[in-house]
């Protein structure tokens, strides 16, 4: 391990993208993402990477799957007006299947909302923002190091699945600061997108073997291969052959069911002799983790089930954990939007509650207190 | 098919989707022309366009092709072209694709002076989605959305192009194929961004609406309202005629070699 | 056969490939010549071959690639 720093979970986004191999940024000014731009515009001009500060966040987008397709690892960062900005490219992403990563630093919404105040009201807009059916994961670091972690694993997991990979952050977690050990280089694991094995003239671009997931070649280097939003066939050009236009955007689906235990992720604390079981992701739960100590601390049983990756919902392990008697409180800064998710998964066996709130503010640990109070 | 230039077709993806008379399938093959006149490596060239009907050439053509998102061509190609300059990088788009939606990237693609060759196939009309009029479309004539005369008042392209900052703006039309191939190679050897703006037919739609004939005849219109650059005496362009030829040609520093030599020159000196 | 591009005025034939003729008559009016002729049913037919002197508006004009020129050795 490195010696430890204080780093902002920003920072961390940056320095997290770097280790696992960014060489190209594009990205646009928006509070409160912004540190990410500005970092990366430095870092990558200083290690012969590229930057770019693009005109609005719908050309950052479309440069980061620019290039992608040459081979590059690319991201970009921003927050809500500049997410809604990026959806139809980000649909685009997954449509093509080209892997890029985009950290999206919730602030409160709508619109102009609050610029500089955490929110999660961008929950669904994370899964379902562009239109259609469509693959996509989302994941959510709740601490500086997790942002520097998650980074790395939203790159591995882009490039192993070729699939547009969100890093939902909040402002808090965005702009705190804390004391991190990073892995020293050799330690981080790195994951490339699979090469084709065919000879070009036999590349068939987006034909998959059993994992549904195609081999990638980069643009110039021969295999002169045709990449579109239109749905097409495997060889990459568009069709409207109901068979294949079914099977295609089955194909997009299976690619997240399929290897969905893999990439889901949570994590869990004090659940096994809890009553209530307090459901938060992202920078609440920090909140929660106070309240659950103060809360334990008056005798009442309180555990967190925390989802790191939102998109897919780590279904089973919540099923798993309902399958007990306990209560569950589903704690957002929105009005409720993973909790539809935990209100499906639980499907009526055990009460589900919800503590919401959207005033600018990180929802304080008393807050919380009061509301397992009430529910216990 | 000429031997010469099927080499760089998807043969098997002709015959295009094009209307009958409609001019893509000219440009194209000058664009064809200028590529092999060239002597491009076509495993190092890359072809980047939009939606519509001229975005559609990008599938017909034996390159690392892309088929992006409305107006957003630009974009992508400055991703592919920023992160792999090697690749000679040609982006296609309609009128309405570069000049309505794309507008903003186009201008800014321009004043960076990226090496970019951006080919707009000019039709004056949305044609992919039936004749809507576009930015180019000349005020008074008609389309779907004008049906009673376009109130818009049209982009002149080529001064759009450089009072953003392109170093390169030429025009032609599909019947001066020739030239039109010619202003393509030019425009790929300037090292900046440049804009080949072709006055291209669209029998179905826009020529159907405003009653200019047949495809040929719109070619005939092109041959007979098109003026030279060179040709031009006094400089004054004839009442409702264009001109065509190389318009603009400047020098600036082109946006990737300024990228280069800024960090190579920031490494050299030890990096922070 | 092999075909090859015109570099000068020789003696040259057109070729019409109808499955990729769209039928859109540019080439017969611009052959100046009328070796393209497009008739009544809208299809191009080639007539009187040897007037062509090789100018190659027709292949420059068709939207198709349906004509190529061939030089007769």
């Amino acid at each position: 391990m490195t010696t430890p720093r204080l780093m902002q979970g920003n920072e961390a986004c940056a320095e997290g993208a770097l280790a696992a191999g960014l060489n190209f940024y594009a990205g646009y000014p928006i509070t409160p993402s912004t540190e990410v731009t500005e970092i990366l515009s430095r870092k990558l001009f200083e290690n012969g990477g590229r930057f770019i500060q693009m005109e609005d966040e719908i050309a950052s987008m479309a440069a980061v799957i620019g290039a992608s397709l040459t081979g590059a690892k690319a991201m970009t960062a921003t927050s809500g007006p500049g997410f809604s900005l990026k959806q139809e490219n980000i649909g685009y992403a997954a449509m093509a299947e080209v892997p890029c990563v985009i950290v999206n630093v919730q602030r409160v919404g709508p619109s102009t909302g609050l610029a500089t105040a955490p929110a999660q009201g961008d929950v669904m807009q994370a899964r379902w923002g562009t239109h259609g059916d469509h693959p996509i994961i989302v994941l959510t670091p709740s601490s500086v190091s997790e942002c520097y972690q998650l980074t790395i694993r939203a790159f591995n997991l882009a490039e192993k699945y070729r699939v547009p990979v969100i890093m939902l952050l909040d402002e808090v977690v965005g702009h705190m600061r804390e004391r991190v050990e990073l892995p020293s280089a050799n330690q981080v694991e790195i994951i490339n997108r699979k090469q084709p094995d065919a000879a070009p003239h036999q590349y068939v671009p987006f034909r998959s073997g059993y994992d549904k997931v195609p081999s990638m070649a980069s643009f110039g280097e021969g295999y002169r291969y045709h990449v579109t939003g239109l749905v097409h066939d495997d060889d990459g050009f568009a069709t409207t052959n109901p068979e294949i236009v079914q099977s295609h955007l089955n194909r997009l689906q299976d690619k997240i069911l399929l290897h969905t235990p893999e990439i889901v992720d949570s994590e869990q604390v004090d659940t096994e002799d809890a009553e209530v079981v307090l459901i938060a992701y992202g920078g609440t739960a920090r909140s929660v983790t106070r309240a659950m100590r103060m809360a334990r601390e008056e005798g009442l049983k309180v555990g967190m089930f925390r989802p790191i990756s939102i998109w897919p919902f780590p279904e089973e392990q919540l099923k798993l954990l309902s399958q007990r008697n306990v209560k569950f409180i589903t704690v957002e800064m929105n009005f409720g939007q993973l909790a539809l998710e935990v209100e499906r998964v639980v499907g009526g066996k055990n009460a589900v509650y919800r503590a919401n709130q959207v005033n600018g503010e990180l929802i304080k640990p008393d807050t919380i207190l009061d509301r397992i109070r009430e529910v216990y | 098919m000429l031997p010469e230039v099927e080499q760089y077709f998807r043969i098997e993806k002709l015959p295009h989707m094009w209307c009958p008379g409609c001019g893509n399938g000219i440009v194209l093959h000058s664009l064809i022309n200028a590529i092999s006149g060239l002597g491009l490596d076509q495993d190092k060239t890359t072809i980047v366009s939009g939606i519509g009907c001229a975005s559609r050439a990008a599938g017909y053509l034996d390159f690392d092709t892309l088929h992006t998102t409305h107006g957003r061509a630009l974009a992508f190609a400055t991703g592919i072209k920023f992160s792999k300059p090697e690749l000679n990088t040609f982006v296609l788009m309609g009128d309405g694709d570069c000049t309505a939606i794309g507008g903003n990237h186009l201008i800014h693609a321009a004043r960076r002076n990226i090496n970019l060759t951006a080919l707009v196939f000019n039709n004056n009309i949305y044609g992919m989605t039936g004749g809507q009029y576009s930015p180019m479309t000349p005020n008074a004539k008609r389309a779907t959305t004008a049906f009673y005369g376009n109130i818009d008042r049209s982009f002149d392209l080529m001064e759009l192009a450089k009072g953003a900052g392109a170093t390169y703006v030429a025009r032609a039309t599909t019947y001066h194929t020739e030239l039109l191939t010619k202003l393509i190679m030019e425009a790929h050897k300037n090292k900046g961004f440049s804009l080949v703006e072709v006055v291209t037919a669209c029998p179905t739609a826009y020529g159907r609406y405003n009653k200019l004939g047949k495809p040929a005849d719109m070619l005939k219109a092109q041959k007979e309202n098109a003026v030279n650059i060179k040709s031009l005496k006094d400089g004054i362009v004839p009442e409702g005629k264009f001109l065509i030829g190389e318009l603009y040609r400047a020098e600036a520093p082109e946006y990737i070699d300024q990228y280069l030599q800024a960090a190579t020159k920031l490494r050299e000196k030890g990096g922070k | 056969m092999r075909t090859e591009t015109v570099p000068s005025i020789k003696e040259t034939v057109v070729k019409l490939n109808q499955a990729l003729c769209k039928k859109c008559g540019i080439c017969a009016v611009f052959c100046k010549k009328e070796v393209l002729v497009q008739k009544q049913d809208q299809k191009i037919y080639i007539e009187n071959a040897e007037n062509c002197v090789g100018c190659r508006q027709c292949v420059n004009l068709c939207p198709d690639y349906a004509i190529s020129l061939e030089v007769v050795e």
